[in-house]
């Protein structure tokens, strides 16, 4: 008999998994909030993906004749100074805001990652030292010190995602280093050491899998604050450069100015950065909650 | 007590002399320095001007000697003179310092007003309407770019109101109601920013600490409910709220930088944004050096502040 397990007369069988659609209904009743924001972010995805198929006109297009044209059926959000569609530019957006959060985070959860599982690991002097550097690199405030490393490497997509990167890793690195330091104590960690595992494989095989909640549910937090690093490096001028569109540089001086007379052209990119930042921070909440209630407040 | 101020200033100075090297090596190793960072400013300059400028800045010297002259500069209190300003780096920080001053402190006195009652109210009326309004609001708060509400408040202030702040930047010992009136528009998003995270660190440290068993001591005793949560539960709830509040205080500083920039407040903030974007490089290195330095004094002010909070906290 498949899936029971006999033991004297007694036989036990493995409750039914609940069906896939089934587990998500569960999931929704319990964690509405967390749904809907991965239904936002999932819902954004989609948009950032398909942008160039769903968007409704060119986002470059001048258009000087429809210039500030408000909100009609034809252009939904309305038209910009030089007459291009506000929703295609936001839709097109989206793409920018997303890559840049997602890469940025990638990069600054690597490093952070390898920076404090190797602090928090080896300990002593390696991460007395690790930790000053990390201390140092913290003393900066995230804009600041993105605002510092764009201006040298020059601004431009690819320079604004290693600067947001390399702002976020050493928050990231201590946190990480505070979990393997927990992690470290286990019994298992011991045995591992004693049968003569070797670092390198101890820290891959052992560590690292233990402390991929907190990883996860940092990297949901910090797409947020990406997305916002990047959305004011843009506003300020030094992120992405126009024509390409990206929410903060819709909102920047140079639209600034005719904002008076289309209003529009205030709402909507703002908009779209604060609900794409509330979904991420609502799904990294629920995503602690679930995976690792410890890191609650931080 | 002042044995263990010592130490920790003491130990702070590797983290402000790390800032510096870090500030120092980015500035000129990494591509892109001042001297293309001047020339595309300010467009095509010969050879010969290109070496006089070069030596003006002390640029010709090994890199070693730069760092050792910056170096005992600032022990001589000499920040090095402004590339753009001409004039010292220090005097063009301290007559900003002021304006950033102002505009956290009535930050934070908003922050605090707003999000401290709330959290607490959140917290005794858990999942109740109230709550969630507030959880709602708080939310909203870190969500919401600085740069998006300051654009909403000018643009709509002006269509709806015909407002529009003074252009003018004046102090407020010189002329209050101008500098209110200035003022106001980013003390009120700065401080909407602040209590939504003072606001949901209070939430959760009230919810653990309304279940502590001297909670239930003190309702059993007959305390009046007041009594109880403000007396006993706040101050054992604030540790934690001590914590965030300084150290978004020295995060402020980015919000600081738009609020400003965004405002035309002649601040910290503005000052930081406007010599980076002028590549003017000496300023940069002292408007850094000093907001390291603020980070580092007041995470030992949190940690001073512990003792106050919880007695049984002692120093060592």
């Amino acid at each position: 008999m498949a899936g029971a397990v006999g033991l004297g007369d007694r036989v036990f069988t493995r409750p039914k998994r609940a069906s896939w659609a089934r587990r998500q209904l569960t999931l929704v009743k319990k964690k509405p909030v967390g749904a809907f924001a991965l239904f936002l972010i999932l819902a954004l995805l989609f948009i950032a993906i398909f942008s160039p198929l769903i968007s409704p006109f060119d986002p470059n297009e001048l258009r000087p004749r429809e210039r500030l044209h408000a909100p009609s059926t034809t252009y939904w959000l309305g038209t910009d100074q030089v007459g291009r569609d506000v929703l295609s530019r936001l839709m097109w957006g989206a793409r920018i805001s997303i890559y840049v959060g997602i890469l940025a985070v990638g990069i600054g959860i690597g490093a952070g990652s390898v920076i404090g599982l190797v602090s928090g690991y080896f300990g002593g002097k390696v991460d007395l030292i690790i930790q000053r550097v990390v201390d140092t690199m913290m003393a900066f405030p995230l804009l600041i010190f993105a605002l510092v490393l764009v201006t040298v490497l020059g601004p431009g997509i690819t320079n604004m995602m290693i600067a947001i990167g390399v702002a976020v890793a050493p928050g990231d690195s201590r946190v990480i280093r505070s979990a393997v330091l927990a992690i470290k104590e286990n019994t298992y960690v011991e045995a591992g050491r004693a049968v003569g595992i070797t670092n390198t494989r101890m820290i891959l095989k052992y560590i690292l899998p233990n402390v991929m909640a907190p990883i996860i549910v940092l990297a949901s937090l910090l797409v947020a604050a990406a997305i916002i690093t990047e959305a004011s490096l843009s506003f300020l001028g030094l992120g992405v450069q126009p024509p390409t569109p990206s929410w903060g540089n819709m909102l920047s001086a140079e639209g600034r100015r005719y904002m008076e007379l289309a209003p529009w052209l205030a709402i909507a990119p703002g908009f779209c950065i604060m609900i794409t930042v509330l979904a991420y921070n609502l799904f990294g909440d629920t995503l602690r909650d679930i995976l690792d209630p410890r890191l609650r407040g931080t | 007590m002042q044995r263990y101020i010592l130490r920790r200033l003491l130990l702070s100075i590797p983290t402000i002399f790390g800032v510096i090297v870090f500030v120092f090596i980015a500035l000129r190793v990494l591509p892109g320095n001042v001297l293309q960072a001047l020339t595309a400013e300010g467009g095509f300059l010969s050879e010969e001007q290109l070496q006089t400028l070069e030596k003006e800045l002390g640029l010709d010297k090994p890199l070693i000697v730069q760092f050792g002259l910056w170096w005992a500069g600032i022990f001589r209190g000499d920040f090095g003179e402004s590339l753009f300003h001409k004039r010292p780096t220090l005097s063009l920080w301290l007559h900003s310092v002021p304006i950033t001053l102002q505009l956290g402190i009535m930050g934070l006195a908003l922050a605090l007003l707003i999000g401290v009652p709330i959290g607490v109210l959140s917290a005794v009326q858990q999942d109740k309407p109230i709550d969630y309004i507030g959880r709602f609001v708080a939310i909203l708060g870190v969500s919401a770019p600085d740069f998006w509400i300051g654009t909403l408040i000018i643009v709509y202030s002006a269509i709806w109101f015909g407002y529009m702040p003074p252009a003018d930047f004046r102090p407020f010992f010189s002329d209050p109601l101008v500098n209110l009136q200035q003022m106001m528009f980013p003390a009120i998003i700065l401080g909407y920013r602040l209590s939504a995270v003072i606001m949901r660190m209070t939430r959760s440290t009230m919810l653990e600490v309304l279940r502590q068993d001297y909670m239930r001591t003190a309702y059993a005793k007959g305390l009046a409910r007041n009594t109880a949560i403000y007396r006993h539960a706040l101050k054992n709830a604030m540790i934690p709220v001590v914590t965030i509040v300084g150290t978004q205080i020295s995060r402020l500083m980015g919000g600081v930088v738009i609020l400003e920039t965004l405002f035309s407040l002649p601040g910290m903030g503005r000052l930081t944004f406007d010599s980076i974007y002028l590549r003017d490089y000496t300023q940069v290195q002292t408007q850094v050096f000093f907001i390291a330095l603020t980070f580092v004094v007041m995470n030992l002010i949190v940690d001073l502040s512990y003792g106050f909070l919880d007695p049984r906290i002692r120093y060592s």
